[in-house]
């Protein structure tokens, strides 16, 4: 069982006391922080506001007490929400997000806001204007990004659960590197309702724990549609939790591809547990079909000129008129807003705006943009083939193990090949987890992804969570004291 | 792929100092020549103008066969409920690096764009 459902039994049978809990626990998550950089900001006033509230029955629900850490670009009113950017340092959030309305409805604790990669945009965690979170099996490798904060602080113990968001793998990738669940639920499945937008058409918010039900218990909580996001669909909301109750999979079929399970560039070890997780399904009685998608290999190229195009629309309010950082050095307007963007966004977030707004550009917008968008379209229909014959898709979730901290920011296009196996997925606006299977020779935690169809986010659970049982993943001790 | 970076960056809205663009030109070059592996995928003329206009959620419910007016909200007026989360003068204002203008009417004070 996972520390979520664990300490909400210890809760309900009173074996310990929100209070008892938050002292013991917030030392440590403040000592463990100062280690990982897990959280750019912790919230001690909100949680003393928040334990009082569940001492006195004012705040209660399914989630009552929960620690619990919120990407850096969800909304929580009245705190400050950066996107772990310089040019909102001072950014205060007026409304909180639907689903930070939703969690806190059902009595959540808002720990902290967790490190990001700026606007999310990153796999590594260093874009952050803050300093890299990192891991913690590793303080010297990054927990993955760009939801490496909320990664770090599930793994590292500093909450039970947490928020990411997930536009080209940005839950599941820190998920694998830190040995944790990480849910990408449907696009459309959860609102974003009050979550910075960074590529609109692929941007989900989704839940990161230690296992399937726990990360079933917060999907619970915030799926559903919300009148405040037009892309947030009217569809039945399974019961999550249910669906990891014990059931065979003896009718589950499988795809793979012998591409990605036997590809020569993955680590040895990554093959041998990559099998051993498949052997797994076997016995529990799903059967695995190969399958090759023709056009996964372009879903990096394609992803690297949609999500910047949607980026270099989506940052252009950023311009030290309404809020953000403003420049003190100006004669103009436009030199205002100029000289505000250049002071205040990073490499990373300045590379993609040019990429955007060059693939947007005129002469070259047919070549990339609408070139690209064509093989989104083909991804899409390749994957409803394979649905055709399988149920879920089982594949690596990373390529390769923890990136060293300060070796890989120089050469962006390095990072962006780690996607490979994250990205199709998102084009396709599909749900998918990532799941630990094992660790490699230095100990560092390695993940497989599920994917599943459209809004079939009960059937990757229940998946999963027969698959815990059969082969329990064994935390090993961690690098932070 | 060779690009003008000066071009871009106006786009952009973004200054380069001397640095960035000698770091920045190689970087955006690597990356666009790797993009490049699109022009692979063959795609007619008619397929380019229909993906100009190409609607990635038209395209995820039609292939999932869902109706958008059915499973989406209405694209109408709102309620009085969501009218009400609209933000206040105070809260709109709250963020701005300048402000000014009477209690509740405040507005953002940016330079001038017209001379006297």
């Amino acid at each position: 069982m996972g520390r979520l459902h664990q300490l909400l039994r210890n809760f309900k049978e009173k074996k310990a006391s929100y209070r008892e809990y938050y002292s013991d626990e917030m030392p440590k998550i403040k000592r463990r922080n100062e280690e990982l950089g897990a959280y750019l900001e912790i919230f001690e006033e909100l949680v003393e506001t928040q334990v009082t509230e569940l001492e006195s029955g004012k705040r209660a629900g399914r989630l009552a007490g929960l620690p619990l850490a919120i990407k850096d670009i969800i909304s929580i009113q009245g705190q400050r929400l950066t996107a772990a950017s310089k040019i909102l340092e001072n950014y205060r959030a007026p409304r909180s997000a639907t689903v930070v309305e939703r969690l806190d409805r059902e009595g959540a604790v808002f720990v902290g806001r967790s490190n990001c990669d700026e606007f999310a945009m990153g796999s590594s965690n260093e874009n952050s204007a803050y300093g890299p979170a990192k891991n913690p099996f590793d303080l010297s490798r990054s927990p993955g990004g760009s939801s490496g904060g909320s990664a770090s602080a599930v793994a590292g113990e500093l909450c039970v659960g947490a928020l990411g968001t997930d536009t080209g793998g940005s839950i599941r990738l820190p998920a694998a590197f830190c040995g944790i669940t990480g849910l990408k639920p449907t696009y459309g499945r959860v609102s974003r309702s009050g979550v910075i937008a960074f590529a609109s058409s692929l941007d989900q918010v989704g839940p990161m724990a230690d296992d399937a039900l726990d990360c079933a218990e917060i999907l619970q909580v915030i799926s559903g549609a919300d009148p405040r996001d037009s892309t947030a669909m009217k569809v039945p909301v399974e019961d999550f939790v249910k669906a990891c109750e014990p059931s065979p999979l003896k009718d589950l079929k499988i795809g793979y591809s012998p591409d990605y399970l036997e590809s020569e560039s993955l680590p040895e070890a990554y093959k041998k547990e990559l099998q051993e997780a498949k052997r797994s399904f076997e016995k529990l009685g799903a059967k695995f079909y190969p399958m090759t998608l023709e056009h996964l290999p372009y879903s990096i190229a394609a992803y690297y000129i949609i999500a910047p195009a949607e980026a270099s629309s989506n940052l252009a309010r950023y311009d030290g008129v309404r809020f953000g950082h403003r420049t003190k050095a100006f004669e103009s307007l436009k030199e205002m807003i100029v000289q505000s963007r250049s002071e205040g966004f990073g490499d990373e977030v300045k590379r993609r705006i040019m990429i955007g707004s060059f693939a947007l550009s005129s002469g070259y917008f047919d070549a990339y943009y609408s070139k690209a968008q064509f093989v989104r379209s083909l991804i899409q229909k390749e994957f409803l083939e394979a649905f055709k014959k399988v149920d879920l898709l089982f594949w690596p979730s990373s390529p390769r193990p923890p990136f060293p901290l300060g070796k890989e920011e120089k050469d962006p296009l390095s990072l962006y090949l780690a996607d490979i196996f994250t990205i199709p997925v998102n084009l396709a606006g599909l749900p998918a987890l990532s799941f630990p299977i094992g660790y490699d020779e230095d100990s560092l935690p390695i993940g497989a992804q599920l994917i599943g169809r459209a809004f079939a986010e009960a059937e990757l659970l229940r998946s999963l969570a027969a698959y815990e049982r059969e082969r329990p993943f064994e935390k090993r001790p961690l690098a932070c004291h | 792929m060779k690009l003008d970076l000066e071009q871009v960056s106006r786009l952009a809205y973004l200054s380069l100092t001397e640095s960035e663009k000698a770091r920045f030109e190689k970087q955006l070059e690597e990356i666009l020549n790797f993009v490049d592996q699109l022009q692979q995928v063959p795609m007619t003329a008619e397929e380019t103008k229909k993906m100009g206009q190409f609607h990635v959620q038209t395209a995820f419910y039609e292939s999932l066969k869902l109706d958008p007016l059915e499973k989406l909200r209405p694209d109408s007026e709102q309620s009085e409920e969501l009218q009400s989360l609209v933000l206040t003068n105070e809260e709109a204002t709250q963020n701005a690096p300048k402000a000014s203008g009477l209690p509740n009417e405040l507005l953002y004070e940016v330079p001038s764009i017209m001379e006297n």
